[in-house]
């Protein structure tokens, strides 16, 4: 029985199956050896360098990630290249991943020049990669085909099995290409379409350009929009570019609308304005009305996709004279941030209170903490002290890394677990949330199919070892209500701006 | 031959170097008169300056226009030879032009290999070229992908079509 065969028929026994949402890692965040934290070493521009394009394969899903460094390639976990964990989002951009290839446009100045595309299911020659856009095949070879535009932008498609066009052939974008295969001019890689786009770029030439980007956009025009997605409509609390005074311990009551541009009705309990910059930050305005510390306020009413969900609030103006700004995003407690799905992005909305005296004495009361500072009131008078790092029961501490993992509290959701922090590859269902991401994931599909050939794209692919060093992270929370942070004013907010502009 | 306005560019200079002239003259002659005619007159609709393969690859070298740009493809039992030129300046980035030492043509050009395929580049006279090289067989071991000389080779010998 042939590899390809066996490989078909373990894969038709265990069918793998999208599990989550999608969402991806940032442009230029890559994966690292033997699952290690990611890091954003790659080309983080947003520039989209194919606007037009549509997404390369004919249905979703599929699963942008390493072919080295994730389960079953040669410096990635162990496992196959049929591992769930390849077929599970977040998606990883792979331009810049190692390579001894000349990549002018990454910052090592070396790169993988494309992107490795995963089809929905570890099944060779099966599911159809269609033309990006317009154009003509210029070149089919023994593994590549590529397709060439109008404006001379040319889309390669590599590994592919079942060609189903010729040298020369008009074929208008979304047409059937040739199936998703392991092609490598006799000896097979892994399962997936290595895809370039080469255009001219002044002043480096005729290169292969960043593809990531274009390839979100394209995703999610052929998938839908994300679930969650909000655009700023206006708030009642002054920009943060304008000085709002609020007496210090006045509580100030306001409001700030979005547009539900995601897939999903907002509903009150489920979606919150939550602090940010750091997520789940204890904010130094909660006032009486917040949800808790770390959550302003809940949505109104029901807003389906499309109307406008209001979020009413106060801010109290801490005792201590000063200058507070607090930044805020939406989040679908449980599920996600919105910046994590289509925007907007942590460090745009915010609300920004100057706390000015009252003119009247305090009453004594021992240290407690506003944000990273501390507050007490000693003879009638406020005293406040920024901390260097964190404040944490009235005193100021050190960030805490218990298990000198790189992560800190509270990102790090377990801090005595050197394999838990945030961008640790997620194990399913282990009891253990190895990414700080959503809590341990479930698997949708019996693991790898075991196939032997897992990382047989090493040949091909392998590089420099880039070495690890921390990741981002984000988790999503739960409503961490902390005892009484004093109150006192006020707002501002400022500007917004979607992570993304998407195409009409 | 109507159709054929094709010169060498180094034929030009035949009046100085009779002797290199003459072999240039050949060679270009060759590389046009073994085109088929399809390729042919696919050359005569290219909006780009035409650079045609050495006269080995004519024979299979099928030639594909679009309204900016001209490719080659040249399949053969062991390779497919490439070609793809454009005069389109697609995006402007910051930044300072890699450094090279490598010239093609007497032009500043770039080498490099993507999953196996190797390719050179380079800009001549506002049209930017690249010549790629793809190994049918076993393409990370053959030294024609894994080493640029080969595909140097061919992008000096290309054949420039007078128009």
């Amino acid at each position: 029985m042939s590899r390809h065969l066996l490989l078909a028929v373990a894969t038709l026994a265990f069918p793998i199956t999208a599990s989550a949402q999608f969402s991806y890692e940032p442009p230029g965040t890559l994966m690292s050896p033997n699952g290690s934290a990611p890091t954003s070493r790659g080309y983080t521009d947003d520039r989209v360098f194919a606007p037009e394009m549509r997404f390369p394969m004919e249905s979703a899903p599929a699963f942008l990630n390493s072919q080295i460094y994730a389960p079953g390639g040669y410096m990635g976990p162990s496992g196959g290249q049929c591992d769930s964990r390849n077929y599970d989002y977040p998606w990883f951009d792979n331009y810049c991943e190692a390579r001894r290839w000349s990549m002018p446009l990454c910052p090592s100045g070396t790169g993988h020049q494309g992107q490795d595309i995963r089809p929905a299911t570890c099944e060779d020659d099966v599911h159809w990669i269609v033309a990006a856009e317009d154009g003509t095949i210029t070149n089919i070879g023994s593994y590549s085909v590529y397709v060439t535009t109008a404006d001379g932008t040319r889309y390669d498609y590599l590994h592919m099995g079942s060609v189903a066009v010729s040298v020369g052939q008009s074929v208008s974008q979304g047409q059937r290409l040739g199936r998703a295969s392991n092609e490598f001019g006799g000896t097979a890689t892994t399962i997936h379409l290595h895809f370039n786009i080469r255009q001219n770029v002044s002043p480096h030439g005729s290169v292969y350009v960043p593809t990531y980007t274009s390839l979100i956009d394209s995703y999610e025009e052929l998938s839908g929009p994300p679930a969650y997605r909000a655009q700023w409509v206006r708030q009642s609390f002054p920009l943060a570019s304008t000085r709002f005074d609020v007496t210090a311990g006045e509580e100030i009551a306001g409001f700030i609308e979005f547009t539900n541009q995601g897939a999903e009705t907002w509903r009150p309990g489920q979606v919150f304005l939550g602090t940010t910059e750091p997520r789940d930050g204890a904010s130094p305005l909660q006032a009486s009305d917040w949800v808790s510390s770390s959550r302003a306020a809940t949505v109104e009413s029901e807003t389906a996709p499309g109307e406008v969900g209001v979020f009413r609030f106060s801010v109290r103006a801490p005792d201590a004279p000063g200058d507070y700004p607090q930044f805020f995003n939406l989040v679908r407690e449980g599920e996600a941030w919105f910046s994590d799905q289509g925007g907007p992005v942590d460090d745009l909305i915010q609300v920004r209170v100057e706390s000015v005296e009252s003119g009247t004495s305090c009453e004594d009361s021992p240290w407690r903490c506003e944000g990273t500072s501390r507050v007490r009131c000693e003879g009638g008078v406020l005293e406040r002290e920024p901390c260097a790092s964190t404040c944490m029961d009235g005193a100021c501490v050190d960030r805490v890394d218990n298990d000198g993992d790189g992560s800190f509290v509270p990102e790090d959701c377990d801090d005595n677990d050197p394999n838990v922090q945030p961008g640790r590859p997620e194990i399913c269902e282990d009891g253990i949330d190895q990414d700080c991401r959503l809590g341990d994931a479930l698997c949708a599909v019996s693991p790898d199919a075991g196939t032997p050939d897992g990382g047989a794209d090493a040949g091909a692919d392998a590089g420099r070892d880039p070495g690890a060093t921390a990741g981002c992270g984000c988790r999503v929370a739960p409503n961490n209500d902390l005892p009484g942070i004093p109150a006192v004013v006020a707002l501002g907010l400022v500007a917004w701006r979607l992570r993304r502009r998407r195409r009409s | 031959m109507p159709l054929l306005r094709l010169l060498l560019g180094l034929a030009l200079l035949g009046a100085c170097a009779p002797d290199v002239s003459a072999r240039q003259e050949s060679l270009s002659s060759e590389a046009w008169t073994s085109l088929s005619a399809a390729a042919q007159e696919q050359v005569e609709t290219s909006q780009v300056p035409v650079l045609l393969f050495p006269a080995e690859y004519a024979p299979m070298t099928q030639v594909i226009t679009g309204p900016t740009w001209y490719a080659l493809h040249a399949p053969t039992e062991e390779l497919t030879v490439m070609l793809h030129a454009t005069s389109v300046v697609h995006h402007e980035l910051n930044g300072e032009a890699r450094p090279t030492g490598l010239r093609i043509r007497g032009n500043l050009a770039y080498s490099g290999m993507n999953e196996g395929i190797r390719h050179v580049t380079w800009e001549e006279d506002g049209t930017f070229y690249t010549v790629e090289v793809e190994c049918r067989h076993e393409p990370l071991s053959d030294r024609r992908c894994i080493r640029q000389s080969f595909a140097v080779d061919i992008a000096e010998r290309m054949v420039e079509v007078a128009r």
